[in-house]
């Protein structure tokens, strides 16, 4: 970097090389709209003209056609995918970084110990984002299509993607328990000492109910994953069906929001009380209660939302 | 209707404002290079959306600015400051823009900012990041420089009083953001 707010040269270079590649790739998904005609009779015209007109050139023509737009569409994709990778790259190199300055100004006392658990968080976070990433791009050169997420999803070569990526995507919730629960001990010790008002942490309302919260959300979002390993297990071993699999999925994924939303209404309405309490004395302006209630309510109709998925989900199933 | 945007079009529009926008954007973060570069590239991928549907617009840079500004508005709306350093009351006595070069306070000033209102917001903007005098915004906004500073007065109390309710009172060295999330 030349100057304070200038750009590195490698952040343009490849985000250059991005826009290319993402700007070809929508436009080869649009492709040319020639076939959107004005009305039925031409529609017909025109596919009666293919039909014979593919009938005139051979299959073999068509099928080289087919080749190479096939060959093309990879080449884009992992273009694509390669420039991603090469940012995210970039990005787990700056947040390593990071975790290392932390670790030093902690080590000299300039900075609290916990400072280290979000750093570490950022690398974890990022290393997990590069690791997608490079699963892409093998899936995308071993398919030569664009990686396929659902459940039912076929292996790629005797490889199992699916469960691959799903692996990785876990490596996050479990990364961020660590740092809710070291966040956790480091507000107990402050309270311990009191430093600090358990409802409210930070001042800004944060409660050690709101961190609990957190983990147990982040607890909930491994149980999911854990789940829909085990659906997509399942499906390899002709357990269930592909739709099945994708419904099973669904489901599992409705029924994690839910409970998550079922401990964010815990932890609100618990704040919703200690700010009734504060109110009562005098202490927090009324308008402060108003919007934690607000909250809570918004919270109720997430969860009738979630509840509402799960049982669209347990109908489709029973079908 | 879709207009043609050309690969050509995009990069020289590209290589004439990306250094502009990060400079922006890096201001607005005090200096903190992955969230700079996150914002800059997220502008990118919304603008070649945009323009593919609409054309490049006549003025690509303000457009491109306006998407990272309410991007990052979001962004630190999203963000709660965990713990903050007493000390850093003290930055209304701030000169310009020495928060655009400190990621912990352009952080802090970026949360109160985005729940401030917009007229508010926008003169902070322009005394914290931009490093204008008040003589420039005067000047901009066709103000006598008294009334600019009883503006910016105004802005930086309501701003104060943001920042004061997520002030610990026990005494922190430093900053720390989290997700809300």
């Amino acid at each position: 970097m030349s100057g304070a707010h200038e750009p590195r040269e490698e952040f343009v270079n490849q985000l250059e090389l991005q826009l290319r590649a993402d700007l070809r790739r929508r436009n080869l998904a649009t492709g040319p709209r020639l076939w959107t005609l004005q009305s039925t009779r031409a529609a017909a015209l025109t596919i009666a003209a293919i039909a014979l007109g593919s009938m005139a050139l051979g299959g073999g023509v068509v099928a080289t056609a087919y080749e190479v737009r096939l060959s093309e569409q990879r080449n884009v994709l992992l273009e694509t995918m390669e420039q991603q990778a090469v940012i995210a790259k970039q990005r787990l190199a700056l947040a390593i970084q990071q975790l290392q300055e932390a670790e030093r100004r902690v080590s000299v006392g300039i900075a609290p110990g916990d400072s280290v658990s979000d750093a570490q968080f950022r690398v974890r976070e990022t290393d997990a984002e590069v690791k997608l990433i490079d699963l892409g791009v093998e899936e995308i050169r071993a398919s030569s299509r664009e990686p396929m997420q659902a459940l039912s999803a076929p292996l790629v070569s005797g490889r199992d993607f699916v469960t691959e990526r799903l692996r990785v995507q876990m490596s996050v919730p479990v990364a961020a328990i660590d740092l809710g629960r070291s966040r956790i001990q480091a507000a107990r010790t402050r309270i311990n000492l009191g430093v600090a008002d358990p409802n409210d942490l930070d001042r800004s309302g944060t409660s050690l109910v709101d961190l609990e919260a957190r983990v147990a959300e982040a607890e909930s979002a491994v149980g999911t994953f854990q789940r829909k390993l085990e659906i997509r297990q399942t499906f390899l071993k002709n357990g269930v069906t592909a739709v099945v699999a994708d419904l099973r999925g669904l489901q599992a994924e409705a029924e994690g929001r839910r409970l998550a939303l079922g401990r964010q209404i815990d932890a609100a309405r618990g704040h919703v009380q200690a700010l009734k309490a504060k109110v009562n004395v005098g202490t927090v302006d009324p308008l402060k209660l108003a919007e934690s209630e607000l909250r809570l309510q918004q919270l109720q109709l997430d969860l009738t939302k979630a509840d509402y998925d799960v049982a669209l989900v347990l109908r489709q199933l029973a079908k | 209707m879709s207009r043609t945007l050309s690969e050509q079009d995009l990069i020289e529009t590209y290589r004439r404002t990306v250094k502009p926008l990060y400079a922006y954007v890096s201001r607005r973060v005090g200096g903190d290079a992955a969230l700079a570069e996150d914002l800059v590239q997220d502008a990118w991928m919304r603008a070649i959306g945009d323009w593919r549907v609409n054309g490049i617009p006549d003025e690509p840079i303000a457009w491109l600015v306006r998407v990272a500004r309410n991007t990052l508005i979001s962004h630190f709306r999203r963000l709660r400051p965990q713990l903050l350093e007493p000390a850093q009351l003290d930055l209304m006595s701030l000169q310009g823009s020495a928060a655009a070069e400190d990621p912990g306070m352009a952080s802090v000033i970026n949360w109160g900012m985005a729940r401030l209102r917009r007229v508010h917001a926008e003169l902070l903007e322009d005394f914290y990041f931009a490093g204008k005098s008040v003589r420039d915004i005067a000047r901009d906004r066709s103000l006598s420089e008294r009334a600019v500073e009883g503006r910016l007065r105004r802005a930086r109390e309501k701003l104060k009083k943001k920042i004061e309710k997520v002030t610990a009172m026990g005494g922190t060295d430093h900053v720390r953001r989290t997700r809300t999330s």
